[in-house]
């Protein structure tokens, strides 16, 4: 039987496009800074192109704009209310990047920013260092009764106060892990099932293959449909919990 | 006109730029004042009668299981990490990573627990009835 090379992993492999080496540190351009930087160039592309000329009555692009920018600043007003509007800007530009990364990988032969941890991870440790540097520098002391909750008895609350410590602690890594591991998991299995279609060609012969590769070929577009949806998705739950974890920092001890 | 732009989230910021202002300024006096006033008059009305939106608070439910599933696992990959640097520095392993991997299995179920209770709550109307 012939061997179909469907290797589901290849498609994470991190090439060299540039060799740069500064001071023995090496931050070559790779494909996965191309995706990168074409993500924000298209973010900043597109608006620029669509607000360039705005109307009181908006253009299409424009309404795709304003229906971007608006569903991101509402997010943060419903989450934050009146003390989110300077996060704003951050919130906006955390979902932006996250979506379009991930709408990019979607791309036949394009590579998934996102399906690395190193660049998830960075995104995460960010966040959960600007919510403990805005909640110092805004509540000074105060910030640590984000791990005391009130109306506990005393006689727990050191536990809880145990609790709620590690349960900050596992934020930057949930949210890192969450994001990164469904990008990753989602292309595997997307790999995986479209690698059936030449298999069963080569394993079954033509007629017999072609047909059984018919019964797959759905299954290939319904999970590429789902992984539209899930692309959307975390980029939505990345931006929401940095709202949330920002609300901690505004208001310790609100919960 | 920044505080309008933010309560009718769908006006971006620099919508002050001309041709795309409410206001005419005609003669420096904005003769779109009294549109702006309305405006945020009708969207403040609108926001009370609406109540706090709820829905991205919780979002929809398939977001709200991926928060849950990765808040439970990484309570308890923060609690091993934890109880591994604790018996690294005092030399006392297997305790420190027995009772920080306990200490993370109570975080990680607490967390989602929290979670489901926050969404209940915001999928609750004011009146009890669900």
């Amino acid at each position: 039987m012939m061997q179909v090379a469907t290797d589901p992993m290849h498609q994470f492999l991190v090439t060299r496009w540039l060799h740069l080496d500064v001071a023995g540190v090496d931050i070559s351009f790779t494909n996965s800074a191309f995706f990168m930087v074409l993500g924000v160039l298209l973010i900043i592309g597109f608006f620029a192109w669509a607000l360039a000329r705005p109307e009181t009555v908006p253009s299409r692009k424009q309404s795709l704009a304003e229906i971007w920018y608006g569903f991101v600043a509402g997010i943060v007003k419903d989450v934050n209310h009146a003390d989110g509007k300077p996060f704003v800007p951050l919130v906006f530009t955390i979902f932006s990047f996250i979506f379009v990364a991930n709408i990019l990988g979607m791309l036949p032969n394009a590579f998934t920013s996102t399906s690395h941890i190193v660049v998830t991870g960075t995104m995460a440790v960010f966040t959960f260092l600007l919510v403990v540097v805005i909640g110092v520098w805004k509540n000074g002391f105060k910030f640590l009764k984000v791990f005391v909750p009130s109306g506990v008895p005393w006689y727990i609350l050191w536990f809880v106060v145990i609790i709620e410590v590690f349960s900050f602690l596992s934020r930057p890594l949930s949210l890192g892990m969450r994001l990164f591991a469904n990008m990753l998991g989602g292309h595997v299995a997307l790999k995986v099932f479209a690698g059936f279609v030449p298999q069963l060609i080569v394993g079954l012969g033509f007629v017999g293959g072609l047909m059984a590769a018919l019964l797959v070929m759905p299954l290939v577009i319904g999970v590429t449909a789902l992984e539209l949806l899930v692309a959307f998705l975390q980029a939505y739950v990345f931006a929401i919990l940095t709202c949330v974890y920002l609300n901690d920092a505004l208001h310790p001890g609100g919960h | 006109m920044t505080a309008l732009a933010f309560s009718g989230v769908f006006l971006p910021e620099g919508a002050h730029r001309p041709g795309y202002s409410l206001s005419n300024g005609v003669g420096g006096h904005p003769m779109g004042d009294d549109l702006n006033d309305r405006i945020a008059k009708a969207q403040a009305e609108l926001d009370a009668q609406a109540g706090p939106s709820k829905s991205a608070i919780t979002g929809p439910g398939m977001g709200l299981g991926f928060r849950m599933a990765a808040d439970f696992v990484a309570a308890i990959i923060v609690g091993a990490l934890l109880g591994w640097g604790i018996d690294a520095l005092l030399h006392s392993t297997p305790w420190g990573l027995i009772s920080c991997l306990m200490l993370g299995f109570i975080t990680g179920v607490w967390n989602v627990i929290r979670t489901a209770q926050a969404s209940n709550k915001a999928n609750t109307p004011p009146d009890g009835k669900a």
